[in-house]
């Protein structure tokens, strides 16, 4: 299984901090708020297309992520172009369509535990709120792993139901899965416990 | 926040991700995906109650923002959160909070039929007010067309709140609900 988007290449987008991208992505999204000028934010849309060529990305890849979001988008559009004017439509179009590529760009380009960092630097002014940075890591950190162990404590569940004819019962397979997770919270909180980590 | 309780808010998180890995139909008409992971929202909820359910659900998010294509039909990244239908993701750790504060509240009297209602009330009122805020104020979509293109999908809804509440109840009963344990 997969569980990152990020697309290795060499090119001066990737090499940009992830910090800094993701800084340029939010200044993006209050700029395209600023303005309703259409020949201003086709510029902003040219600039972020620009992106993808720059840093070297595959087609295919970038059609399977941005597929559903165009799809939504064509149909939002149509909607304003015939609910209320193709004006509008143009300009709110134009503004999802700049921070979609953005945000598409700066996820194929980054690598999730660069993002992660700049997450938990983000984090720690608020730890006098009382949000432990560290706690916060762990927790992101373990989902990652849990991932493809639940996807495996899924297919047992469905494995031992099929056994018993019941795999096409949702029940069947939602309870056992269940109570095997919160069980498996047990074990794993005493197994962090008793390896000394003070959280 | 206990070591047991961050275990749990990962492990919830986890599922949601996991539900993910389902097929979504996407229906014809509106494009918005029907997927099994709101099943995810009301188990957490259901299951964890208030604040846990709505940590694990913050935590599912911020995931798929950083770019873990975590989203029913492997998709994620922050582009995600700049769409049309983007309302109804932000209101996922809301209505997972709703659920748990509600399970909590009635927690002595927990049956299914409170189950069904308080699944009701957060996973699909909440989900879609949220959602269908979004679409009126940040699209521009009038109201009544948002709500038109919302019907849809309340069925699918309707099954998978039978689905959570059924699952939370039986916990309960088998003395496995995390709510009922006093640790």
């Amino acid at each position: 299984m997969k569980l990152t988007l990020y697309i290795r290449r060499d090119s001066p987008v990737h090499a940009l901090p992830a910090g800094c991208k993701l800084c340029l992505l939010l200044t993006a999204g209050v700029l395209i708020l600023l303005t309703d000028n259409p020949l201003l934010l086709g510029g902003g849309l040219v600039t972020a297309l620009a992106g993808f060529p720059l840093a070297r990305l595959p087609l295919p890849e970038i059609f399977h992520q941005a597929r559903p979001l165009l799809i939504v988008l064509a149909i939002f559009f149509t909607a304003h172009a015939l609910f209320t004017s193709i004006g509008t439509g143009t300009v709110l179009t134009l503004r999802f369509a700049i921070m979609i590529a953005g945000g598409l760009l700066l996820t194929l380009t980054t690598r999730v535990s660069d993002l992660m960092a700049v997450l938990e630097r983000g984090l720690s002014p608020l730890a006098p709120l009382g949000l432990n940075p560290e706690k916060a890591s762990l927790v992101f950190a373990m989902t990652i792993r849990f991932i493809p162990v639940l996807a495996e404590t899924w297919e047992t569940v469905r494995a031992a139901q099929q056994a018993r004819g019941m795999d096409r019962n949702p029940l069947a397979l939602l309870i056992p899965m269940t109570v095997l997770t919160l069980r498996r919270a047990e074990q794993i909180s005493d197994a962090i416990e008793a390896r000394g980590v003070d959280l | 926040m206990t070591t047991r309780d961050l275990v749990l808010i990962a492990l919830f998180a986890a599922i949601t991700a996991v539900l993910g890995l389902f097929p979504a139909l996407t229906l014809p008409v509106t494009g918005v995906p029907v997927t099994a992971q709101t099943l995810g929202v009301m188990l957490a909820g259901s299951v964890l109650g208030a604040r846990r359910g709505g940590l694990a659900l913050v935590v599912f998010l911020v995931l798929v923002a950083l770019g873990l294509p975590l989203l029913a039909g492997g998709r994620g990244g922050a582009a995600v959160f700049a769409g049309v239908t983007a309302g109804f993701l932000f209101s996922w750790p809301v209505a997972a909070f709703v659920i748990g504060w509600l399970t909590e509240r009635l927690w002595s009297r927990y049956a299914l039929l409170h189950a069904v209602a308080i699944n009701v009330f957060g996973g699909i009122l909440v989900v879609y007010a949220g959602g269908i805020a979004w679409m009126v104020a940040v699209a521009g979509i009038p109201l009544d067309k948002a709500l038109y293109g919302s019907l849809p999908f309340i069925p699918g809804d309707a099954l998978k709140v039978i689905a959570a509440a059924t699952v939370a109840v039986a916990l309960k009963r088998y003395q496995q609900h995390p709510l009922g344990q006093t640790v």
